[in-house]
C-alpha cells in the first residue's frame, strides 16, 4: 500500500534489506555520538566541507560524511555542509554516502586545533537500486525489491532548473505513460491525465492522486462550464510546484494493486518537502515572465472571400478565381483594435504578463523540523481577461517524540481564483477569427470579421472559478524492533465558487448563439462545488531474517477513504438591465436551484508476503480485499491478487566483473486492481416531479443491484540496465491489461419506466504496450557534460466485448479503440457543374468496420457503414528528447521536445470553413471531394486529422551565480534561470485540411476523454517565456 | 538449537499470533457494513415508495410525467401535422429510430429536444408508475392506510387511459411493461379498461374536482366528465361509435380538461418555445413554399399537391398554415388560395383565428420577419387535453346529417362565418369536418391522429424517393414505430420486430 515516508526526514531510510553500508555508517555515526567529547579533543582538529551534486552543483542534505576507522560521522545539512569535529590528526579517508549517488570518498590531513575543508561532488547511480520507493508499497521498499516499474520524477530538481508554473508543467513527458490533453489556450486551464492510455469505457483515465499520503480530489474538469463543455481547471494544479520534492508514478493494476478498487488507472504520489536539522535556510524564488500565442497571423493563416459580383450565377456561390479575394484575420481585427482603442491594446492578443513569487524556509532540531512556504502566482493570458492567481501557503513539520515514534504533519492551503475567456458555445475571441467571414465593407469597419460578435461582447462573459483548498495529513511511525507500524489520517478538503455570467445585453451581441430559453434577459451560472477526501491508511511490516541470506517481510494494512462532492447550482435568467448581474436580480421564476451531495466509501485491507534472497532476488505475492459503498447489495467484497518477482543479476556472483553491462535487474509482476462504479450504480433512486397537484416522486436512475467494479489484470514484464559503468542506463517495461467486468451503461426499456442507464458489468477491453527510458552521459570532461535522455512508449486498446444488447455507437464499437474517431470514407466524387458534385462514391468498409471495402454509391451506406475508423483519439506512441550541457558545473542549457503519435482529432474548423466560406476550396467550389465530402460526410470527411507532431516543449539555460557575487548580497547560493515553455512545433503531419485551411494546434483537445468530437474547438494552448531568480540564504 | 536460532524461533511465534490478530481485526473491519453506509441526501431511495403516505406523492407524480409528455407530444405532433412534416423520421438528423432512451436530468425532466422523441420516456415512466401505484394500492396496502384511496385510484386509472390512448392512436405496434408487441387497437382497448376502472372509482367515491384545471359551462365539471370524454374519444378511435357517442352525451359543453402544469422546467410549451424569440427557432413551414426551398434541403420535387381554390380536392392538399381564413359562406380559405392574402381573397372573407399566426424576428438582433404561431404565447399557457370542441367534430363524424350544424356550434364559439355553402355529399361532409379539425384542434395534437385516420385523402411527402438531406429512402409509410432503442432493450423484442404488426397502409418507415 501506498505510504508517505515521514521517518525519511530523519536519516535515509534503509530496509534491513539493504543494511549494509548504510547500516554501518549509521553506526559509526552513533558510536560518535556515544563517544566521550572529551576523548580527543586535545589531540584533535576538524573536518568541514560541502556535498553537491556532481551534475547540477546543488547541494545535498543528509548525505552520510563518515571516517570509519574513528567511527566519526554527521550527516550534511540542506545547504549541504557538514562538520565532523574531534578527529585526531593524521591523514583519514572520509566517505560521503548518499541513496541514489556513488560514494565519495578523499583522503585529508588532519591538524590539532585546526579546521581542515574537503568538499564533495558526488554522482547520481544509474540505477539508484537501494532507492526508496512508497507507492504501491505497503510502508517504502527499495526499488530493487519491486517487481513492476515505478517512474519518479524528482520534481524539486525540476523546478531548481526550469521555470515551471503548476504540476502538470512539472510532469508533462517526464515519465514514459504518462500523458496530458491539452484542454485549451487558457491559462488556469488544465488537461486531462492518462496513465498507459485509457482502460475504462465509462469511468474516465483520472488516476488516483496521493499528497503525503493522503488521496485527494483528482478533477480535471473544475471551474465553471466554458462554451458548451466541461470546467477546464484541473484540481491537481492546485498544489504549489516549488514544494513538491518527488512524485512516483505507478502506472498499472499488476503496481496498483495494494491500492485496490479505483487504481486500476494508476495512482500518482506527490511527496512534499520535509524539514531538515539546521541552521534555517531561507529560499526565495521571483518568476517573471510573458504568456503568448505563437504567431497568430500565421496560424489563422491565408483566408478568402469572393466579392458578391465575382458568383458565378447557378453554382452553388462558386467565385471566379479571378476575383478571388484573400485577407488575414488577425491582421484586420488588429486594424479594428487600434481603431477602437480596445482595452488601449495594439494587437487583439496580447503577452499576458506571468509573475510568481516563492518564499520558504527549512530547518530545524534533531528533534523538530520544519518547511514553511508561501507562494503568489499571478499569470495573465492572451486575452487581457484571461488570468489565474492564487496565493499557496504549505507547512510542514516533523517531531522526533522518542527514538521509535515520529510524527509527521503536512498540511497546505491554497486559495485562487481564475478567470477564463469564454463566450457561448464556443472558444472565445480567437474562434471569431478562424471562423471569419470576410465582406465588401471590412475595409470601412474591420469590425465585420469577428464572426459571432465584437470583442466588446466577449469580454463581458464572465467565467470564473474561486477555490480554497486545505489539504493536510499526520502520519505517525512506530518502528519498534523487527515491527514497523504506520498509521496516516489526512484530509482533502475544497471549496469552489464558479459563476458564469452572460449579462442582458440589449443589442443582443453576445446572447444569440446561447440556448437561452428567456430571450435575450441573460443568466448567471453559478454553483457552490465542495468536496471532500477523507483517509485512514494503516500499515504494519514486520522482518524476519532466519539466514544472512533469507529475509522474510510481511505486511499488513488496512485503508478506509471517504469522498463526497456537495454542490449547490443556481441558474438564474432575465435579469431587469444590464446594470444586474446577481442571482437576486433574475426574474424570480426563471431561477432554479439544483443540490447535488454525492458520497462514496471504501474499505480495504490487505496482506503481502516478501521473500528476499541475499537481497538480490525478491518474490512478492499479496492479496487484497475490498468493499465500497457504490457495490451493488448483491455484490459482496472483490478481491486483487498479485505477484511479483525482481532479479538484480548484475549482483550476482557469475556476473562478470567489468562487464558492459554493470548493472542488471529483471523483473515482472502479475496483478489486478479495480474501479469501482458510480455512486448510484447499485440503487435505483426517485427524485422529485412536480405535477398538477403539487410535488410528486418519480424514477430518477436505475439501478443495477449486482454492480461491482471493474477488474483490470495486468502482467508487467521489464528490464533495469546501466552500461559502461554507469554511463548509459534505462529502463524497459511491457504489459499486457484485461479489463474484465468492464462497466458500460446500458438503457433499459423505456417502456419499463425508469429513465437513464443502467450500470452493468459487461464490456471487455484489450490494453498493452510498453514504455522505455534510455539516459546517457555522451560526454565528460572537468568543465563540459553532455547528457541526453530519451523516452518512448506506446498504448493501444480494443474493445473485445461491450456484451448483449449494449448499443454500439460511432465512439462504441467492438474491435475499435476507445475513445476513438470515426466516419465516412469518401472515394471519388466528380463535378457536374461549377459548385455542384454528382457521383460521390463511398468506402463501405470491412467487415469489422475498418476502411478497404467496396465502394458504394454514397447514398447506400447505411448504419456503420458511415462511421469507419479512421484511428483512436488518444495518442497511442509518445516520445520525449531532453538533451542538457553542463558547463564548467554551473552553467546548464536545457531542452526538451515531445512528439505524440497516432491520434486522430475531429477538426470542427474544417467544417466551420465550408459554413463560413473562408478558404480557397469553400470559395472556388471545383475540388469535388470537397464538395462531396461536406455534403455527403457532414463534418465527418474532411475534419478527421491526424494528431502526430513535435513540439518543443521546454529550452532554457540556469546559471548559478558566482560564489563571490553571492556571498556579497549575503546569500548562500543563488541562480538564474531563463526557459521557454511551447516555443516552437517543431513538426506536425496536419498542416492544412483539403480545405487549404491551417489546421490549429492539434495537441489542443476537448476536454474529457472520449470528446474527440470537439477537439480543436477551443483556442490552442500558448507559449511562454521566463526568467527566474532563486537566492538561498 | 542455539540462541539465535531459539530467538529467530520466538519471533516468529510472535510475528504469527500478532499477525492472525490484526488480519482479524481487518477482516471484521471488511465485514462492517456499516462502516460502508452512506447518505445520500440530494436523491431519495425505492424504500420510500413502500410507504402508503407517499401515495398522494407518487400520483402527483404520475400525473405531472405524463402531462409533461403530453405537452411534449403537442409540440412534436405539430411536426407530423403539415406544419413540419417529418412523418418519415428524417428531417435531417431527428429520425426517431436512432432515438436512445431518454436522460432525465434534473435540468432535463422532460424537456424535449426538437431533436429528440422524448415524449414518449415521460409518458411511459407516468404509466408503469402509475400502474405499480394502482398494484400497490390494491393489493400491497391496507384500505385504511391510504387517504382518499378511490380518488387516488381513479386518477391512477385515468391517466394510465390518457397514457395508452396517446399511443395507441400514433403508434402503429406498442409494448409496455418491457412485453410482447401490441396493436393500435389492442393498445386502445388498454386505454378503454383503464377509464371504465377510473369510472368505477369514481362511481366509488362521487364525481370529484381534480387538479388540473378543469373548466367547462358546467360548473358542476369533474374528473368524471373528463373520464367520459376520453373514453368517448379512445371509443370512437376503436370505431365503438354508440359507444362513444353515450360518453361523449355525459360531457358537458364547453368542457375542457387541461394540461395546466405552470412554470419551468417541468413544464415545456414547446411550440411556444419555438415560436419564442431569442430562441433562435422557428417552425419553417408554416406555408408550403418550404418545401420549394433549395435551401432548406428541398430540391423541389417534394412538393404538395397544389390546390387552386374551388371544393376541396381528394386528397386534399397541403396548405401550410398562413393567412387561413374563412369565406362568408363559411368556405374554409387556404394561405395558397388566389387572390392572396386571404383578406381579399373573398369578398367578406376573415382570418380564422382558431390558427393564428405572428411575423416576428425570431433570433436576437436578427433583422428577418418569420411567421410563428402566435396560439400559445408564454410557456405557461394551458394546452387542451381533451375537449368538447373536439368531442364535437368526433360527433359530427359519427353523425354526417349533424355536422354542418356541430360545425357551425363551433364557429359561433369564435365568432367566425357560418357554413352556409352547403357540402352535400358524403365526401364533402368529411372534407369539411377534416378541415376543421385542422384548424380547431391546432398545435393540441389531435390532428395528427386525423391525419393518421385519413390517409387516402391526406398528403404526406412519402413516394418521392430519397430524401436529398440525408439520402434515406422514404418509401411509403406514416405512422412512426416506437423508438429503436424499446425493441433493442426490450428483452421480448428486438430490432427485426420493428414494424410486424403495422398496417401495411400505415407501415412505418424503416432505416437501417
Amino acid at each position: 500500500m501506498g505510504s508517505f515516508p515521514g521517518q525519511q526526514t530523519f536519516e535515509p531510510r534503509q530496509s534491513l534489506l539493504g543494511w549494509r553500508t548504510p547500516l554501518a555508517a549509521a553506526a559509526l555515526f552513533l558510536a560518535a555520538l556515544v563517544s566521550s567529547p572529551t576523548l580527543y579533543a586535545q589531540e584533535a582538529g576538524t573536518v568541514t566541507g560541502r556535498v553537491t551534486d556532481a551534475t547540477t552543483a546543488q547541494p545535498l542534505a543528509s548525505a552520510q560524511v563518515s571516517i570509519a576507522e574513528l567511527g566519526v560521522g554527521a550527516l550534511t545539512q540542506q545547504n549541504g555542509r557538514f562538520i565532523l569535529v574531534n578527529v585526531p590528526a593524521g591523514t583519514h579517508t572520509v566517505t560521503v554516502q548518499r541513496i541514489g549517488y556513488r560514494n565519495g570518498t578523499s583522503a585529508v590531513t588532519v591538524t590539532v586545533g585546526e579546521a581542515t575543508n574537503v568538499d564533495f561532488a558526488i554522482e547520481e547511480e544509474a540505477l539508484a537500486l537501494d532507492e526508496i520507493i512508497v507507492t504501491g508499497t505497503p510502508g517504502g521498499t527499495q526499488r530493487r525489491a519491486l517487481g513492476n516499474s515505478v517512474a519518479q520524477v524528482e520534481a524539486a530538481d525540476v523546478v531548481e532548473r526550469s521555470t515551471i508554473t503548476d504540476m502538470q508543467e512539472l510532469l508533462s513527458a517526464r515519465a514514459p505513460g504518462l500523458t496530458f490533453q491539452t484542454n485549451n489556450g487558457n491559462v488556469g486551464a488544465g488537461s486531462q491525465i492518462q496513465i498507459r492510455g485509457v482502460s475504462s469505457l465509462e469511468l474516465g483515465a483520472q488516476p488516483l492522486i496521493y499528497v503525503d499520503g493522503v488521496r485527494i480530489d483528482n478533477s480535471a474538469n473544475k471551474g465553471p462550464a466554458l462554451g458548451n463543455s466541461e470546467g477546464a481547471a484541473s484540481s491537481l494544479n492546485d498544489f504549489n510546484p516549488q514544494d513538491i520534492e518527488s512524485i512516483e508514478v505507478i502506472k498499472g493494476p499488476a503496481a496498483a494493486t495494494l491500492y485496490g478498487t479505483e487504481a486500476s488507472a494508476g495512482v500518482i504520489q506527490i511527496i512534499t518537502k520535509k524539514g531538515l536539522s539546521g541552521a534555517p535556510e531561507f529560499n526565495l524564488m521571483i518568476r517573471q515572465g510573458g504568456n503568448f500565442m505563437r504567431d497568430p497571423a500565421g496560424v489563422l493563416g491565408t483566408k478568402y472571400a469572393c466579392p458578391d459580383t465575382a458568383i458565378i450565377p447557378e453554382s452553388g456561390r462558386a467565385c471566379r478565381e479571378a476575383d478571388l479575394l484573400s485577407y488575414n484575420a488577425y491582421e484586420i481585427a488588429n486594424d479594428w483594435v487600434r481603431q477602437e482603442n480596445w482595452n488601449g491594446q495594439d494587437e487583439i492578443l496580447q503577452m499576458g504578463h506571468a509573475q510568481g513569487y516563492n518564499l520558504s524556509v527549512r530547518g530545524g532540531t534533531d528533534q523538530v523540523r520544519y518547511f514553511l512556504s508561501g507562494d503568489y502566482s499571478n499569470d495573465e493570458g492572451v486575452l487581457y481577461y484571461n488570468w489565474d492567481k492564487a496565493v499557496r501557503l504549505r507547512g510542514n513539520v516533523s517531531v522526533l517524540f522518542t527514538e521509535d515514534l515520529t510524527i509527521d504533519v503536512s498540511t497546505g492551503y491554497t486559495q485562487g481564483e481564475s478567470r477564463f475567456a469564454d463566450v457561448p458555445g464556443e472558444g472565445n475571441i480567437f474562434h471569431d477569427l478562424v471562423w471569419s467571414r470576410y465582406n465588401s465593407s471590412i475595409s470601412e469597419d474591420p469590425a465585420t470579421i469577428f464572426n459571432d460578435r465584437l470583442p466588446y461582447a466577449s469580454e463581458k462573459v464572465e467565467s470564473l472559478r474561486n477555490y480554497n483548498r486545505f489539504t493536510g495529513s499526520a502520519t505517525a511511525s512506530y518502528n519498534w524492533n523487527w515491527l514497523t507500524q504506520r498509521l496516516i489520517v489526512g484530509l482533502d478538503k475544497s471549496w469552489d465558487t464558479n459563476s458564469r455570467l452572460i449579462p442582458l445585453d440589449p443589442a443582443g451581441n453576445y446572447e444569440g448563439s446561447y440556448d437561452d430559453e428567456t430571450g435575450t434577459g441573460g443568466v448567471l451560472f453559478y454553483g457552490r462545488p465542495s468536496t471532500t477526501n477523507a483517509t485512514f491508511d494503516y500499515a504494519a511490516t514486520a522482518d524476519y531474517q532466519p539466514t544472512d541470506a533469507l529475509t522474510f517481510t510481511t505486511s499488513v494494512g488496512a485503508q478506509y477513504y471517504f469522498e463526497e462532492l456537495e454542490e449547490i447550482t443556481n441558474t438564474g435568467r432575465a435579469f431587469g438591465t444590464n446594470l444586474q448581474t446577481t442571482l437576486n436580480q433574475t426574474a424570480i421564476d426563471q431561477l432554479t436551484l439544483t443540490f447535488e451531495d454525492v458520497q462514496n466509501k471504501s474499505l480495504g485491507v490487505y496482506f503481502q508476503e516478501q521473500v528476499g534472497w541475499a537481497d538480490r532476488i525478491f518474490l512478492t505475492g499479496a492479496i487484497r480485499a475490498d468493499d465500497n459503498s457504490a457495490f451493488g447489495s448483491g455484490f459482496d467484497l472483490e478481491y486483487y491478487p498479485k505477484v511479483s518477482l525482481a532479479w538484480v543479476l548484475s549482483e550476482e556472483s557469475f556476473w562478470p566483473a567489468g562487464a558492459p553491462i554493470n548493472s542488471l535487474r529483471l523483473r515482472g509482476a502479475w496483478g489486478k486492481a479495480g474501479r469501482q462504479p458510480d455512486t448510484f450504480a447499485g440503487v435505483t433512486t426517485y427524485t422529485s416531479f412536480q405535477g398538477p397537484a403539487g410535488p410528486g416522486i418519480t424514477p430518477f436512475t436505475p439501478g443495477n443491484e449486482n454492480v461491482g467494479p471493474e477488474v483490470s489484470t495486468e502482467i508487467e514484464l521489464g528490464v533495469d540496465f546501466a552500461l559502461f559503468d554507469d554511463r548509459v542506463s534505462g529502463e524497459f517495461t511491457y504489459y499486457d491489461q484485461t479489463v474484465n467486468d468492464a462497466l458500460v451503461n446500458q438503457g433499459i426499456a423505456p417502456s419499463l419506466g425508469v429513465p437513464g442507464d443502467v450500470s452493468l458489468n459487461l464490456g471487455e477491453l484489450a490494453v498493452s504496450g510498453w514504455e522505455a527510458t534510455l539516459s546517457s552521459r555522451l560526454y565528460q570532461s572537468d568543465n563540459v557534460a553532455f547528457d541526453l535522455n530519451l523516452s518512448g512508449d506506446h498504448t493501444q486498446n480494443e474493445i473485445v466485448s461491450l456484451g448483449e444488447g449494449v448499443l454500439e455507437s460511432d465512439n462504441f464499437q467492438l474491435g475499435f479503440p476507445y475513445p476513438n474517431v470515426t466516419g465516412t470514407y469518401l472515394d471519388s466524387a466528380a463535378v457536374l457543374n461549377t459548385g455542384v458534385y454528382g457521383n460521390a462514391w463511398c468506402d463501405r468498409g470491412t467487415p469489422e468496420g475498418r476502411p478497404g471495402g467496396e465502394s458504394v454509391p454514397c447514398s447506400d451506406l447505411q448504419g456503420f457503414e458511415t462511421s469507419l475508423l479512421y484511428g483512436p483519439a488518444y495518442p497511442t506512441y509518445n516520445f520525449a528528447i531532453a538533451p542538457t550541457l553542463t558547463l564548467f558545473n554551473d552553467l546548464q542549457l536545457f531542452a526538451l521536445a515531445d512528439g505524440e503519435y497516432g491520434r486522430w482529432v475531429a477538426d470542427v474548423n474544417t467544417q466551420y470553413a465550408g459554413v463560413y466560406r473562408n478558404t480557397r476550396a469553400a470559395q472556388l467550389r471545383t475540388d469535388p471531394l470537397y464538395l462531396a465530402g461536406n455534403a455527403v460526410g457532414d463534418e465527418r470527411y474532411l475534419g478527421r486529422v491526424p494528431a502526430d507532431h513535435w513540439k518543443l516543449r521546454e529550452v532554457g539555460a540556469r546559471y548559478n551565480l558566482p560564489q563571490s557575487l553571492v556571498q556579497r548580497m549575503g546569500a548562500d547560493r543563488a541562480s538564474i534561470s531563463f526557459s521557454g515553455r511551447d516555443l516552437l512545433m517543431l513538426w506536425q503531419k496536419s498542416k492544412t485540411d483539403l480545405g487549404g485551411q491551417k489546421i490549429l494546434d492539434v495537441e489542443t483537445a476537448g476536454p474529457t476523454t472520449a470528446s474527440a468530437n470537439t477537439a480543436l474547438w477551443t483556442m490552442p494552448s500558448l507559449a511562454s517565456v521566463s526568467a527566474t531568480l532563486r537566492v538561498s540564504f | 538449537m542455539n540462541l539465535k536460532q531459539m530467538h529467530a524461533r520466538a519471533q516468529s511465534t510472535y510475528r504469527v499470533r500478532g499477525f492472525a490478530l490484526g488480519l482479524a481485526i481487518l477482516v471484521g473491519a471488511v465485514g462492517c457494513d456499516s462502516l460502508l453506509d452512506v447518505e445520500l441526501p440530494s436523491s431519495v431511495s425505492g424504500e420510500a415508495l413502500d410507504d402508503p403516505g407517499t401515495a398522494q406523492l407518487q400520483l402527483n407524480a404520475i400525473m405531472g410525467q405524463i402531462e409533461c409528455g403530453l405537452s411534449a407530444y403537442q409540440y412534436h405532433a405539430a411536426g407530423y401535422e403539415d406544419v413540419f412534416e417529418m412523418i418519415a423520421g428524417a428531417y435531417g438528423n431527428y429520425s426517431q429510430y436512432a432515438e436512445a432512451p431518454g436522460s432525465l436530468g434534473e435540468d432535463e425532466q422532460c424537456d424535449p429536444d426538437i431533436s429528440n422523441f422524448d415524449w414518449y420516456d415521460p409518458m411511459q415512466i407516468g404509466r408503469a408508475s402509475a400502474n405499480q401505484l394502482y398494484d400497490r394500492i390494491q393489493n400491497v396496502w391496507t384500505p385504511e392506510s391510504v387517504t382518499n384511496r378511490e380518488q387516488i385510484l381513479a386518477q391512477t386509472a385515468l391517466y394510465s387511459a390518457v397514457a395508452l390512448e396517446t399511443f395507441g392512436g400514433v403508434f402503429c405496434e406498442m409494448t409496455v411493461d418491457g412485453g410482447p408487441l401490441m396493436t393500435p387497437d389492442e393498445t386502445l382497448a388498454a386505454a378503454e379498461q383503464w377509464a371504465t376502472t377510473a369510472l368505477e372509482h369514481i362511481g366509488a367515491t362521487g364525481d370529484f374536482e381534480l387538479a388540473n384545471g378543469i373548466t367547462g359551462f358546467d360548473d358542476e365539471a369533474g374528473i368524471e366528465e373528463f373520464a367520459h370524454a376520453l373514453r368517448g374519444r379512445i371509443r370512437w378511435a376503436r370505431g365503438n361509435y354508440a359507444g362513444a357517442s353515450a360518453d361523449i352525451a355525459m360531457v358537458p359543453e364547453g368542457f375542457t380538461a387541461w394540461i395546466s402544469r405552470e412554470g419551468r422546467p417541468e413544464r415545456r410549451n414547446k411550440v411556444y418555445f419555438f415560436s419564442n424569440p431569442g430562441s433562435g427557432r422557428v417552425l419553417p413551414a408554416l406555408n408550403t413554399t418550404f418545401w420549394s426551398d433549395p435551401d432548406a434541403g428541398f430540391p423541389g420535387f417534394f412538393d404538395p399537391p397544389a390546390y387552386a381554390g374551388g371544393d376541396w380536392p381528394n386528397p386534399i392538399p397541403f396548405t401550410g398554415y398562413l393567412d387561413l381564413g374563412i369565406a362568408p359562406n363559411g368556405r374554409a380559405l387556404t394561405a395558397e388560395a388566389t387572390p392572396y392574402p386571404v383578406t381579399t381573397a373573398a369578398t367578406g372573407a376573415v382570418a380564422d383565428n382558431r390558427v393564428p399566426i405572428r411575423f416576428q424576428t425570431v433570433a436576437a438582433g436578427g433583422t428577418v420577419l418569420y411567421p410563428v404561431p402566435n396560439k400559445y404565447r408564454s410557456e405557461g399557457d394551458d394546452m387542451p387535453l381533451v375537449s368538447w370542441r373536439e368531442l364535437e367534430l368526433i360527433m359530427a363524424e359519427i353523425e354526417p346529417a349533424s355536422a354542418v350544424g356541430r360545425v357551425n356550434n363551433l364557429r359561433a364559439l369564435h365568432g367566425l362565418p357560418q357554413v352556409t355553402y352547403g357540402p352535400a355529399t358524403e365526401n364533402e361532409i368529411e372534407n369539411m369536418i377534416i378541415e376543421e379539425r385542422r384548424r380547431e384542434l391546432w398545435l393540441e395534437g389531435r390532428y395528427w391522429v386525423t391525419k393518421l385516420q385519413h390517409t387516402d385523402k391526406l398528403w404526406f411527402p412519402r413516394d418521392f424517393g430519397n430524401w436529398n438531406i440525408s439520402g434515406i429512402p422514404l418509401n411509403g409509410g406514416v405512422r412512426i414505430a416506437m423508438p429503436e432503442s424499446e425493441y433493442i432493450l426490450n428483452e421480448s423484442l428486438d430490432l427485426s420486430d420493428r414494424g410486424t404488426m403495422c398496417d401495411a397502409s400505415q407501415a412505418p418507415i424503416i432505416i437501417g
